[in-house]
């Protein structure tokens, strides 16, 4: 077989400095004169498996190039792609080509369908030791020169700052002059600012359409559509601040108040009613991804989850200024706080980043993490700046200047966050909230008991474990002794039995970079040396356990899992012999660990001592009583008996005493540091650190500096709550108008250049500055929006456009189960508190039969409600700023044929049936009344006529179910106007 | 519009949509509106232009189901999925080690999945024998003697391997194509990509799936519009022959009731709609018109529905060539008879699962490997069986028919006689949709631990059935928060070398 004559010439080292000098500082290298045998070999060999194997991905001609690699030139392939240099003439180590032809890295492996035979693996190594000889010497054309990383950087920064200036969203927020309108036909049509500020936008409108046009002409007066009538509105307000229908007592008083103020008395007696945070709260749910379960394959129930959700609806409620609302949710565990009460609420706030949809089941939990970093990245960029930062996660933003650093700069913030409890299944994190006072003395008191029960239950097992201890000969070295290093944070533990002395150390399961060295120093000759643990299923299997003697370094692995042999203490580690110079030197390490490791003591003893203590007792391996006489086990059996007695007390004091507020948070990771870019999102492929910190592009204030000791989420919610934020504020206020049918940006959850532009840029800035000025109340802004004459148009089909109308919208899912409770009387108004039926194990199955308004109905990722299933309830995984909108037979079908709709009717008509029991009562009256409840307005007089004839004269129990079901089913139902 | 259309009914009493008594204008105003979740009404092309700049949250104002032309050709029109959840052993059924026969009990090094390191685990050969079949000589073990019958209508793929370790995970990545990430379910890509054969059916159904691992995820829309989410049929562990699709029929009332009612609703709402237009509209509202619509289609499909799966309709020797009526696979057999009755219906995407709801599923033998044999006789007739049935209607050369699970199992024992999961080597079978029937593909290492030669991941599985479909993966995508999202994310090829 072929060999090069200069092969391992060269020491190795030299050999692999040289081709990285090459690599630098040649990268055009010439073909070497003496390798004619080595371009031979490269024809031969490497350049058909090249070809066949490599091209359709890594060639000029790939589409698309995949990991930035191209192999089909002699540079390309020295260069390497997006990992880093492929082939490094002279150093097979340094060589990621033959990294991944040898499929040792579970990211790195290639050619994808299979490993390529060992021999041609062997040939590609023998390749690159000749130096990689290559003789495609392809000119660069411009296009390909490779830019030096910093003329690269230089350029995408200078694109994102040319991106950043294009992008309307970035720009800061400018007041505007309210327009004059004088295009309004009607000068007396606007009532307030805002509608001039409409009728401009529609001005735009009508012009737009008219400059598509071939007639257009430049001046045309803008006309609106009339007004809608007083129940109308009072529908429309009623469901959009409270999405409940009017009660007929509330539709009265409304009719009968004929003055100037009525409209503005409604509108604040809703904004007072507990109902409007539970609507505008389920507004923000709908962003938040709030579910009560966590998805994914095994998906498990949050039984915690509704605190945030009554978290969320107090807010609204008392108008929290939202910027708070923002820092609270992104850091509130960081934040100040005056008294428990505000302690507890930002707290509870921080379940906005536990709550995300995650599969805990995932086994790779370095995976699992950057997975949750992710979705909290996503979420935070889509509901309070709507920009799609995950984007970045693989690559630069295609279309919006978020460069990958960005993203892994804020990722460095989040993996400074704990979010997640590793183990098989993983698990969020909880939190205490503070006790109040009222019940702080009975969680103290019940503190004492379970102290005293447990003071007990330690002494009894002390009581055993000197008992079962033996005095044993020779040398022993317990962890708490001087002679020990104790390298990490060890906790010490009496919880399992079997320990030597008076406890043992526990690492806690993490962090695995920790040690425990012993130190003995014994006469000079042979000894067996043990080492003692309590055994258990969280346990390491694997532990290192290292002894230092004559012959060196001895690495003994230890499976903590399995009993200890010797007396269920002790571990043999071996025979060892040490002299006066070398003392004995046991090392427990934690290092490659995956479970908890646990380190007690270190036994030092001759063969003969050994013996004489197994010589006193026979039954030494067994499981009872090692050491002593019968009156010992005796009295062992008694303290275990008492043992038991003691911990069953305690197992009930500590089920039955007052339960803590446990609430979904986070906390502050024990490491804080800056993370590295994943090269294309790969979590093991690392690419360089990026300091932790926001959106580069968005540098609109100065950045404040993140402190190495935390992980930057305070610095992060103070920066979106900025006010000189352009984006924050802005999505808020568009979000508010979209509910409040005013249309501006119609993808409120991307302001990003894949989004929609604003309808008016002048008209949401206007807005926005007032909404500031306002100290970001939501209650405010609501106000300004209803008072306008826009909100008060009759309805039609249009998305914001005044001439046309208020845009009529349907009942969404909760809205169309509320009003149905509503009608039958069953709806139960009950605010807050915990809505999942106790002992709840799993979401499958779950019998969703509360009579509670539908924001109460547990939201569950794998098992929704049949109805909100059916009428668009937004996907509980996604941030959903705007729900879908969908027609579908399924619904019509729901709504003729579902038990639930079926129940409602009958429930409605023998409500109606009983509060019209009188025997003058006639079919008439029972028609209009059920029209009343349901429409909230008297039939016309041929729906009368088909109503009745309908019901027939009798109108029983039966004929008006009916008649619910259809009304129920009908347009007037289901759309407000 | 309504009102012009009473006059003309159907069979089932009911205005013809494309009556010729619509106008153009109207009918297009009318069918144009309906999302359509079930049927179509032959608008094939109408909206396809629409669809390319769809994007989540938009309001359905287009029919999403009409049938949409493929750009490619088109070998398969629909897809079979019979999926054995919990991961059957490829090394006990079509991928035979003789190494693994002889160093039974030997102990070895091998990196596993679960903790990424090397651990030695012993071997354990298969109990059970392994026997050449068919024309092509196919090796399948004893457990599946029908399934074996037909080892020339199917091309086994023997190199698969996939993502995730645990079965939330992988059943998650080999329906949606992550493990973890919220993406739509292939059935629902494949709707949103060609639309719906039918009129009174909906697109995608799934039977009997399981309610544990990711649960309706594996069959949900994800991002893209719920028309296109799938439609359960019973559930796992529940019997097929009370399944029945939700809300389909009304118990409570006489089908003269339920008509009188349709009328009056129909009445009424035309009523409302009258009022409106007349009072104050500048315009008409088609969403309004679309919603009315959405009752008809409902009834219709409440009038034919019911009839599309109908077991009396069968012959007792086809009941019987199923399984039907005996204890072991009369569940499974009329589950696949069932399924090929949507088929035969149009149903686009049809998913049979052999699944329960437990966190280890029905295949998932981490002890006792001797109850594969259990689940083996559940199905292997009924799944032969609807090999043998859709062949001889002519059904198989159009329907691609995919058997297997979320991984294989490890040629290593677990807990003495079971296997652990294996995400990095395990067998499928694809059939009919222009698939070669007879041939192998790919092969796993000397002990079926890894995919090693012509690897296919489960992206290319995907990618491949896509391409039958005529459908490119690379093309069929829908924008959601920012940017196109397809079911391959950025992987997939198509293996060609399986291709008829």
């Amino acid at each position: 077989m072929f060999r090069p004559a200069r092969k391992n010439s060269i020491p190795f080292i030299v050999c692999a400095a040289l081709g990285m000098m090459f690599s630098i500082f040649m990268p055009i290298q010439p073909v070497r004169a003496d390798d004619k045998e080595g371009l031979e070999f490269f024809e031969k060999k490497i350049r058909p498996v090249l070809v066949a194997k490599c091209y359709e991905c890594h060639s000029a001609k790939s589409k698309p190039l995949r990991a930035g690699l191209r192999v089909d030139t002699r540079d390309a392939i020295r260069d390497g792609g997006d990992s880093g240099e492929s082939v490094v003439p002279d150093d097979v180590d340094s060589s990621l080509l033959i990294t991944a032809l040898e499929y040792v890295e579970d990211d790195l492996q290639m050619p994808p369908d299979g490993k390529l035979d060992d021999q041609v693996i062997a040939d590609f190594k023998e390749w690159i030791e000749m130096g990689a000889p290559d003789p495609r010497d392809e000119p660069k054309s411009s296009t390909q020169m490779k830019l030096s990383p910093a003329d690269l950087q230089a350029q995408k920064d200078a694109h994102a700052a040319s991106e950043t200036a294009k992008l309307w969203a970035f720009q800061p927020v400018q007041d505007s002059e309210v327009p004059d309108g004088s295009k309004i036909a009607d000068s007396n049509w606007p009532v307030t600012d805002l509608d001039r500020f409409v009728a401009a936008m529609a001005a735009d409108k009508q012009s737009g359409k008219q400059a598509g046009s071939k007639q257009g002409t430049a001046r045309q007066t803008l006309s609106f559509a009339a007004d809608a009538d007083r129940r109308t509105l009072l529908r429309r307000t009623t469901f959009a601040l409270t999405g409940l229908p009017p009660t007929p007592d509330q539709l009265q008083t409304f009719l009968a108040d004929d003055s100037q103020t009525a409209f503005s008395v409604l509108v604040e007696r809703l904004l007072a009613s507990p109902q409007f945070g539970e609507r505008w709260g389920r507004h923000w749910l709908d962003v938040a991804r709030f579910s009560e379960s966590t998805g994914g394959g095994r998906s498990k129930v949050m039984p915690e989850a509704w605190r945030y959700r009554d978290y969320v609806i107090a807010s609204f409620n008392n108008d929290k200024p939202f910027d708070q609302f923002v820092r609270e949710q992104i850091a509130g565990d960081l934040l100040p706080h005056d008294n428990d009460q505000q302690l507890a609420d930002q707290l509870t706030a921080t379940g906005f980043l536990a709550l995300g949809p995650s599969n805990y089941e995932l086994q790779d939990k370095e995976l699992l993490t950057m997975e949750v970093v992710d979705e909290q990245i996503d979420t935070i960029g889509r509901a309070f700046l709507g920009m799609t930062i995950g984007c970045a996660r693989c690559h630069d933003h295609k279309f919006d200047p978020i460069p990958t650093k960005d993203y892994y700069a804020l990722a460095g913030i989040f993996r400074s966050t704990k979010t997640l409890v590793h183990s098989n299944v993983s698990n969020y994190v909880t939190r205490e909230l503070p006790v109040s006072p009222a019940d702080k003395k009975m969680h103290e008191q019940h503190a004492v008991q379970i102290a005293a029960l447990q003071q007990q239950v330690g002494k009894l097992k002390r009581q055993m474990q000197v008992m079962t201890t033996p005095d044993l000969p020779g040398t022993v070295v317990d962890s708490d002794g001087a002679e020990v290093t104790i390298n990490g944070n060890w906790k010490a533990s009496t919880s399992t039995l079997g320990y030597y002395g008076d406890n043992y150390l526990h690492d806690e399961g993490r962090p695995k970079n920790q040690s425990i060295v012993y130190t003995a120093n014994v006469a000079a000759g042979e000894y067996q040396v043990f080492a003692s643990y309590t055994s258990g299923t969280n346990r390491s299997s694997e532990v290192p356990v290292t002894v230092n003697s004559m012959v060196g370094q001895t690495v003994v692995t230890v499976d903590q899992r399995k009993r200890p042999p010797m007396f269920g203490t002790w571990q043999p580690l071996g025979t060892f012999s040490f002299s006066d110079s070398q003392s004995c030197v046991v090392k427990i390490e934690t290092k490659g660990t995956t479970d908890v490791v646990i380190a007690d003591a270190i036994w030092i003893v001759t063969a003969k001592q050994l013996e004489s203590v197994l010589g006193q007792s026979k039954t030494a391996r067994g499981a009872k009583p090692a050491f002593g006489d019968k009156k010992t086990g005796v009295a062992l059996a008694k303290l275990s008996k008492q043992l038991k007695v003691v911990e069953s007390k305690l197992a009930t004091l500590k089920a039955g005493g007052p339960q803590k507020s446990i609430v979904m948070s986070v906390r502050e990771e024990q490491k804080i540091a800056d993370g590295h870019v994943h090269i294309r999102g790969q979590i093991r492929s690392l690419g360089e650190k990026v300091p932790r910190g926001f959106l580069t592009a968005a540098s609109w204030t100065k950045p404040s500096v993140i402190p190495p000791t935390t992980s930057g989420r305070l610095e992060l919610a103070n920066w979106i709550a900025d006010p000189a934020n352009p984006l924050t504020a802005r999505v808020v206020v568009n979000r508010v108008c979209r509910h409040l049918g005013l249309t501006v940006v119609d993808t409120p959850d991307n302001f990003g250049s894949m989004g929609d532009a604003p309808g008016s840029n002048e008209l949401l800035d206007w807005l926005t500055l007032r909404f500031i000025e306002d100290g970001w109340s939501i209650k405010k802004l609501v106000r300004r929006i209803t008072a306008s004459h826009y909100f008060r148009l009759a309805g039609s089909q249009s998305t914001g456009d005044a001439r046309l109308g208020f845009p009529r919208r349907r009942l969404d899912a909760e809205c169309l189960r509320d009003a149905m409770l509503a009608v039958t009387g069953e709806l139960d108004l009950q605010v807050g508190g915990p809505n999942i039926a106790p002992r709840t194990k799993s979401e499958y199955g779950y019998k969703f039969t509360s009579p509670r308004r539908s924001v109460y109905l547990p939201v569950f990722r794998n098992a929704t409600p049949p109805l909100l299933a059916a009428f668009d309830f937004p996907n509980a995984n996604l941030v959903s700023g705007k729900r879908n909108v969908s027609t579908l037979p399924t619904q019509a079908l729901f709504l003729m044929n579902s038990p639930f709709v079926i129940e409602r009717s009958r429930k409605a008509a023998e409500r109606l049936m009983q509060q019209t029991a009188g025997a003058d009562v006639t079919a008439k009256q029972r028609v209009d009344l059920a029209f009343e409840w349901t429409l909230g307005r008297p039939p016309t007089a041929d729906e009368r006529t088909l109503a009745q004839s309908f019901v027939g004269e009798s109108a029983d129990v039966d004929s008006m179910s009916g008649l619910f079901q259809s009304l129920f089913s009908s347009l007037d139902f289901r759309y407000v106007d | 519009m309504s009102i012009e259309l009473q006059n003309s009914l159907s069979m089932d009493g009911l205005p013809t949509i494309g009556s010729p008594t619509a106008t153009d204008a109207s009918r297009r105003s009318l069918l144009g509106k309906i999302a359509c979740g079930f049927g179509s009404v032959a608008l094939a092309g109408l909206c396809s232009s629409e669809k390319t700049s769809a994007q989540a949250g938009d309001s359905l104002v287009v029919n999403q189901l009409a049938q949409q032309t493929s750009l490619l050709p088109q070998r398969a029109k629909r897809v079979i999925f019979l999926f054995m959840q919990g991961g059957p052993s490829h090394v006990d059924s079509y991928d035979r080690k003789l190494l693994l026969e002889k160093n039974d009990g030997k102990v070895l090094d091998f990196k596993v999945a679960r903790t990424r390191t090397v651990t030695p685990m012993p071997l354990m050969a298969s109990p059970w024998k392994f026997s050449r079949h068919g024309e092509c000589g196919r090796e399948v073990s004893e457990l599946f003697p029908h399934m074996a019958k037909r080892a020339d209508d199917y091309c086994v793929i023997k190199s698969m391997h996939t993502e995730g370790v645990a079965h939330g995970p992988a059943t998650l990545f080999m329906h949606t194509g992550a493990t973890n990430l919220v993406r739509p379910s292939m059935g629902s890509w494949v709707t949103y990509g060609l639309g719906s054969e039918n009129d009174n059916l909906p697109g995608f159904i799934t039977i009997c799936p399981s309610a544990a691992n990711g649960g309706p995820r594996n069959y949900a829309n994800g991002f893209l519009p719920t028309a296109y989410q799938g439609t359960a049929l019973g559930a796992a562990e529940r019997s097929i022959s009370e399944a029945r699709f939700q809300n389909i029929t009304n118990s409570k009332l006489s089908s003269a009731e339920q008509r009188e009612r349709f009328e009056f609703l129909r009445r009424l709402n035309q009523q409302q709609m009258t009022q409106r237009n007349s009072e104050r509209e500048r315009q008409r509202d088609d969403e309004l018109e679309a919603t009315i619509g959405s009752f008809e289609l409902a009834w219709r499909m409440q009038a034919h529905a019911p009839g599309v799966v109908d077991m009396s309709r069968e012959s007792a020797a086809t009941q019987s060539m199923y399984g039907i009526g005996n204890k072991a696979t009369d569940e499974y057999g009329r589950q696949c008879l069932m399924a090929r009755q949507f088929a035969e219906a149009g149903v686009r995407y049809i998913q049979v699962n052999y699944a329960d709801n437990g966190a280890n599923p029905r295949w998932d033998q981490h002890s006792k490997l001797m109850k594969h044999e259990q689940h083996a006789r559940a199905i292997d007739q009924p799944v032969a069986a609807l090999l043998a049935d859709l062949k001889q209607r002519g059904l198989l050369e159009d329907t691609l028919v995919w058997w297997g699970g979320e991984f294989g199992r490890t040629p290593y024992a677990q807990n003495r006689d079971g296997r652990d999961h294996n995400p990095g080597g395990f067998s499928v079978w694809l059939a009919g949709g222009g698939i070669k029937p007879g041939i192998e593909y790919g092969s796993t290492d000397d002990y079926g631990f890894q995919a090693v030669q012509n690897k296919v991941h489960m992206h290319d599985l995907h990618a491949t059935i896509l391409h039958q479909l005529g459908l490119d993966h690379e093309q069929l995508t829908y924008q959601h928060a920012g940017r196109d999202f397809r079911l391959t994310d950025v992987h997939g090829r198509i293996i060609k070398d399986i291709l008829a």
